[in-house]
């Protein structure tokens, strides 16, 4: 993965290019906001990280420019000051994500590995299997015609079932591929949820589609119409 | 004249001065008219009286006009107003009483006119000596017609006592009034100075005041109406103001020593490390624990920062779509660890389904809090529930544990800052006392609140409402 780091804060800068670079990452470090444009527009990198206040050009009016100059490469702005309208500003300006100094490295690792996976190309707007019927785009679940409510989490995942479906995959893989973020996930969320959405699911009449291989993970089966 | 009229004293005292003049001046008239008017009638009836006597006596004798009775009176009947008589025909003076008082001019002009039909009745003029006279000239007819004879009977009196007493009477009326005013005025600029004094003294205290001098007051004695209130009501903001002051002080002081202890932690630890060589582990155990109390300074930083913008009113919360559900599977995941490292049972329970419109990081800041000092504050094997449900409108996310609880004499000081129930209770887990106050800024900035609930056995329950 390819980051840009547009910092002026020289031992930041450093410390940032080494520890990103140390956790897998081809890291290029620029230290003002024109240099900054002026790698980002090349388009070469997955994710730019992206200080508020650096010299030359701000981070507000580089991503701006970038956006104008349609470089879609998904920007992560570091802010001193975590207020509300800078929050808010980062976002218009068409930033995807922020972060508030001081932050822990990992956090940041996090966030560029989320960033960067969030730039998939368009899936598919429905995903059916059997009478269950995913409308990413309306972002509704249909089971047999009628509605089923589910959270942001159960939509996610049964998403993420659907788009593999009959192969196996591993916990790590559910979590890393539904939750944004490495969450520490001291209680098993997949499990939860999946028991969760199983329910839900059996409520709607569809029984199990998603089958526990024990010691390996699961697959999602399209089940079969009900009788 | 012109800072005169934009005084609110001068203005006031102006109003009252034209009131008083007008008033005065209408009283005065009034007077005029009720003491003047009868004293006029009084004289001119005497000398009406007088006339048709005298009239009313006349006869002509042998051609010649007569007054039988004897003398002409030289007095009214009913007074001791002399009025002296004069007949006249058109031949001339026919008879008067002793003195001859009117001018001679005087005389045939008034004959003139009865005579030829246009009688003046009562009118005024002078006498010999210039002194006022009142005069009744008319026409009394002697005799039967066709030889009627018009005799003219002029009745006068001095009309000079009357005038001298007119004179008087407006005098004293004018003087009178005059002093009215001027005493009124002169009163009034007093007791509106008077009423003005304490809002002055109240100016001159708010000048005065600084933040050095929030302990003043302002002490001039002041009625029981709104000025009284007015002084009171200035009194209470100067009171709350040194309380704020106050609480300011003892914030930043408090604050700083919070910052304080881990910086001389990591000071003196680094100091001792670097005074010599040391082994691999003994460096990295050393940036660990500064790791971690680095990490605690930013948490009470960011807390600081966040305090600070609750109090001047500008937390505002950035609103998202938050599913509830999700957010509590997420926070429990979390906080799972370090429940099983202290052998606590973390039991959830969630909603089926639902959102919530509120800051996410605010959110997850409180929860944090509450988790963090539930779990750390329980006995081994004990349980913490964490629940989240939709009630009356509200959501309701409540933390319950089985530890100490809160005593109730500290119920009501939990939620401010730094204060000593929450010290006690977060200190071992690296939190500042600002947690729960926090919790409280920012379910206040939803429009929610944090509150401990008592309910029966042992721990303390914590619910989160927001709308």
């Amino acid at each position: 993965m390819r980051v840009l780091i547009v910092e002026d804060d020289r031992q930041l800068a450093v410390s940032l290019h080494r520890g990103l670079e140390e956790a897998g990452m081809a890291v290029d470090t620029v230290g003002d906001g024109e240099n900054g444009f002026e790698a980002a527009a090349t388009g070469a990198y997955d994710v730019i990280v992206l200080d508020v206040m650096v010299p030359v050009r701000d981070g507000f009016a580089v991503a701006r420019a970038l956006r104008e100059r349609r470089v879609r490469t998904p920007i992560l702005m570091l802010t001193g000051r975590g207020a509300v309208d800078d929050r808010v500003r980062g976002l218009d300006v068409g930033a995807d994500d922020y972060l508030v100094k001081p932050f822990a490295l990992r956090e940041l690792i996090a966030r560029i590995r989320a960033l960067s996976r969030r730039h998939l190309p368009d899936r598919g707007a429905v995903l059916t299997a059997g009478a269950i019927r995913l409308d990413t785009s309306a972002h509704r679940l249909l089971v047999a015609g009628g509605e089923v409510v589910v959270t942001a989490k159960e939509f996610a995942i049964l998403e993420f079932f659907l788009l593999h479906q009959g192969q196996l995959l591993t916990r790590e893989q559910v979590l890393q591929g539904v939750w944004d973020w490495d969450l520490e996930d001291g209680r098993n969320l997949v499990e939860v949820y999946i028991g969760r959405l199983r329910r839900k699911l059996a409520a709607a009449g569809v029984h199990d589609p998603i089958r526990t291989i024990r010691g390996a993970g699961y697959r999602f089966e399209a089940p079969t119409e009900q009788a | 004249m012109r800072r005169f009229l934009g005084s609110t004293r001068g203005r006031l005292v102006l109003i009252q001065a034209l009131i008083l003049t007008v008033a005065s001046a209408v009283t005065a008239v009034a007077i005029f008219e009720t003491v003047s008017t009868p004293e006029r009638a009084k004289l001119d009836n005497a000398l009406y009286g007088q006339w048709q006597t005298v009239a009313s006596g006349l006869q002509l004798q042998d051609g010649q006009v007569v007054y039988p009775p004897g003398a002409l009176p030289a007095t009214g009947d009913d007074s001791q107003v002399p009025i002296e008589i004069e007949l006249h025909t058109k031949d001339g003076l026919v008879g008067q009483t002793a003195k001859h008082v009117l001018p001679a001019a005087v005389q045939q002009d008034l004959v003139k006119k009865v005579l030829g039909g246009n009688s003046p009745g009562l009118s005024d003029t002078t006498d010999l000596s210039g002194s006022p006279r009142r005069v009744y000239a008319e026409l009394q007819s002697l005799g039967d017609p066709p030889n009627q004879v018009p005799v003219v009977v002029i009745a006068s009196a001095s009309s000079a006592d009357l005038q001298a007493f007119i004179r008087r009477l407006v005098v004293t009326l004018l003087l009178g009034g005059a002093l009215v005013v001027l005493v009124g005025v002169a009163l009034a600029w007093f007791l509106v100075g008077r009423t003005l004094r304490t809002v002055r003294a109240i100016a001159g205290a708010a000048r005065s005041v600084s933040e050095h001098d929030l302990h003043r007051r302002v002490d001039v004695p002041a009625p029981d109406d709104e000025l009284g209130e007015l002084k009171a009501t200035f009194n209470q903001m100067l009171a709350r103001l040194e309380q704020s002051f106050e609480s300011l002080r003892r914030f930043t002081a408090d604050a700083s020593h919070e910052l304080r202890s881990p910086l001389t932690l990591i000071r003196t630890e680094v100091d001792v490390t670097l005074a010599r060589a040391r082994e691999r582990d003994d460096y990295e155990r050393v940036l660990r624990s500064v790791q971690s109390e680095v990490d605690h300074m930013s948490r009470v930083i960011d807390q600081l920062l966040l305090i600070a913008q609750a109090d001047a009113g500008t937390l505002t919360p950035l609103r998202t779509e938050i599913d509830v559900a999700d957010f509590v599977e997420e926070e429990a995941a979390r906080w799972q660890p370090l429940a099983d490292a202290r052998g606590v049972r973390l039991e959830v329970r969630t909603p089926d389904s639902g959102t919530l419109a509120a800051d996410r990081d605010m959110l997850r800041r409180v929860i944090d809090n509450l988790l963090d000092n539930a779990i750390r504050y329980s006995p081994n094997l004990a349980a913490v529930r964490l629940s989240a449900a939709r009630v009356d409108g509200e959501w309701v996310i409540e933390v319950a544990d089985e530890g100490p609880g809160v005593p109730a004499e500290l119920h009501g000081r939990i939620f401010q800052r730094f204060s000593r129930a929450d010290t006690v209770r977060t200190r071992r887990g690296g939190g500042a006392g600002l947690g729960l106050a926090l919790g409280a800024a920012v379910a206040g900035a939803h429009g929610g609140a944090l509150q401990l609930i008592e309910r029966n056995g042992a721990g303390a329950v914590f619910q989160l409402r927001l709308p």
